[in-house]
C-alpha cells in the first residue's frame, strides 16, 4: 500500500470518527433548533425549553396563577420527564393513561404550591433519575455532554494536523522538482546501490507528476 | 504517519466501542428502581370488599404488594404463585396485599372470584398509590421488610422460586431483628 492510499485510509477513518461523534450533537443541537422555530408554540414545543423561574418562584410563594399559566407551566414539566410505558416519549406527548395520570398529578402539585423542581424530585424519587428525559449534568452524567465535544475537538485537531501534512509533503515535492534534482530517498534506499534500480522503479511513480499537477506545476513556477 | 498516532485512532474508539457494547448489551426490559432501601410509600385505599387496608397497619410485618389488573395476561399467569405464596407462608407473618392497577371493581371482582385467592386487594383511583411507588406496568411486586423499606422489586410475574427466596430471607431477618431486640431488652 502506498503512502497516499494508507493517509486516504486514515483521513477516512479518522472523519467516520469525527462524524460518528458529531452526529449526536448536531441532532441534539437542530432538534432544538426546529423546536425553535416551530410555530405556534404547544405544549409539546414549550416542555423543551426550561421553566422560566419567574413562574416558579410566584408558583413556590403560593401566587395564584391563572389556570391557564398553570396548564403551560404543568405542560413543561411534563415535558421534561419519560413517559414511563413508553419509549423516548415525554409525559406531555403520550396518550398512555398512566402518562394522563401523571398529567393530573403535576397539575395538582404545582397548583398545591410545589415548584416544578420539587414536582421532577417528586418522580426522581420513585422511578429514578431515568424519568428525567434531560440528565441532570453532574457527576458521570457530565460525560453525557463532555465526551462528544471532547470527541469532536480531538477528531478535529487530528484531520487538520494530517491535512498539514499532506500539503507539507506536497511543498517539499514541489521544492524538489522546482529545484530540479533527482528525489534523495533512491540513494538513501536501504536496500543499497545494488538493488538501486529496483528501489528507483518504486520511488520513481512517487516523482511523476500527472498532467494536471504539472501544468499546476508550470504555472507556479512563472508565477515565482 | 508517526508511529504513535497509529495507535491513537483505535485507542480513541476503544472507549466507543466499549460505551456501545455495555449499552447494546443491557436488557431494556430491566427497569431502574429508587425505591429499593427507601421507605414504602403508606397508602390508605379501599379493598374490593369495601374494607379499608393501609400499608402502615403492617409495619413489623412482610408485605408482598402485587399491582396487577385483569386486563393483564402475565398477572393471570403469576396468580398460581400467589395462591401458593398465601397458603405456603400461612402461619408467618407476611400479608399480600394487590393493588388494582388502571382496572374497573367490577373486572377486578370477576377476576378474583374466577382464579380464587383470598388476600386483600385494593382499588388505586388515578393510579396514585402505583406512581408513588414507581410503577412502570403490570405485574409488578414489591418485597417490603419488617421495617417498612422496599427490601425488592420485581417486574413482570412473580415465580415461586423468587418469592420464596425472597420472603424466607425477610422473614429470617425478621426473626433475627426480634431475637436482637429481646436479648437487648433482657441485658
Amino acid at each position: 500500500m502506498t503512502d497516499t492510499f494508507r493517509a486516504r485510509g486514515w483521513l477516512a477513518a479518522v472523519t467516520l470518527l469525527v462524524l460518528g461523534h458529531a452526529a449526536p450533537v448536531l441532532g441534539y443541537a437542530s432538534a432544538r433548533l426546529g423546536d425553535a422555530w416551530a410555530a405556534p408554540a404547544t405544549a409539546v414545543d414549550a416542555a423543551v425549553s426550561p421553566v422560566p423561574e419567574m413562574l416558579v418562584q410566584e408558583a413556590a410563594g403560593g401566587t395564584t396563577l391563572s389556570p391557564a399559566e398553570l396548564d403551560d407551566l404543568a405542560a413543561r414539566v411534563a415535558g421534561e420527564l419519560r413517559c414511563p410505558v413508553c419509549r423516548n416519549q415525554a409525559v406531555v406527548e403520550s396518550s398512555a393513561q398512566l402518562s394522563r395520570e401523571m398529567q393530573a398529578l403535576i397539575r395538582e402539585r404545582l397548583a398545591a404550591g410545589d415548584t416544578p423542581e420539587q414536582v421532577k424530585a417528586y418522580f426522581v424519587a420513585r422511578y429514578g433519575e431515568w424519568i428525567l428525559l434531560k440528565p441532570e449534568a453532574r457527576g458521570v452524567n457530565l460525560l453525557v455532554y463532555v465526551v462528544p465535544i471532547l470527541t469532536f475537538l480531538l477528531g478535529g485537531l487530528l484531520v487538520w494536523r494530517l491535512l498539514r501534512r499532506w500539503s507539507g509533503g506536497a511543498e517539499a515535492r514541489l521544492a524538489s522538482a522546482t529545484a530540479g534534482g533527482a528525489p534523495t530517498s533512491v540513494d538513501q534506499h536501504p536496500a543499497g546501490a545494488a538493488s538501486a534500480d529496483t528501489a528507483r522503479a518504486v520511488a520513481e511513480p512517487a516523482t511523476r507528476l500527472s498532467d494536471r499537477d504539472e501544468a499546476w506545476l508550470e504555472k507556479a513556477v512563472s508565477e515565482r | 504517519m508517526r508511529r504513535s498516532l497509529r495507535w491513537l485512532l483505535p485507542l480513541a474508539a476503544l472507549p466507543v466501542v466499549a460505551l456501545l457494547a455495555f449499552g447494546l448489551t443491557r436488557s431494556t426490559f430491566v427497569l431502574p428502581s429508587a425505591l429499593v432501601g427507601q421507605a414504602a410509600p403508606d397508602f390508605r385505599l379501599e379493598t374490593l370488599d369495601g374494607d379499608t387496608v393501609q400499608l402502615a397497619e403492617h409495619r413489623g410485618k412482610v408485605v408482598l404488594l402485587n399491582f396487577w389488573a385483569s386486563w393483564c395476561i402475565p398477572c393471570r399467569a403469576e396468580h398460581e404463585v400467589l395462591i401458593h405464596t398465601t397458603r405456603s407462608f400461612l402461619e408467618t407473618d407476611l400479608a399480600v396485599i394487590g393493588v388494582v392497577y388502571q382496572d374497573s371493581r367490577a373486572n377486578a371482582i370477576t377476576f378474583m372470584r374466577g382464579l380464587g385467592g383470598d388476600w386483600p386487594s385494593v382499588l388505586d383511583p388515578s393510579a396514585r398509590t402505583a406512581i408513588d411507588f414507581g410503577v412502570y406496568g403490570v405485574p409488578e411486586s414489591f418485597f417490603v421488610g419488617p421495617d417498612g423499606q422496599v427490601a425488592f422489586k420485581h417486574v413482570g410475574a412473580l415465580t415461586w422460586s423468587l418469592v420464596e427466596s425472597k420472603v424466607d430471607s425477610l422473614l429470617a431477618s425478621r426473626e433475627e431483628a426480634l431475637s436482637h431486640r429481646t436479648a437487648a431488652e433482657g441485658s
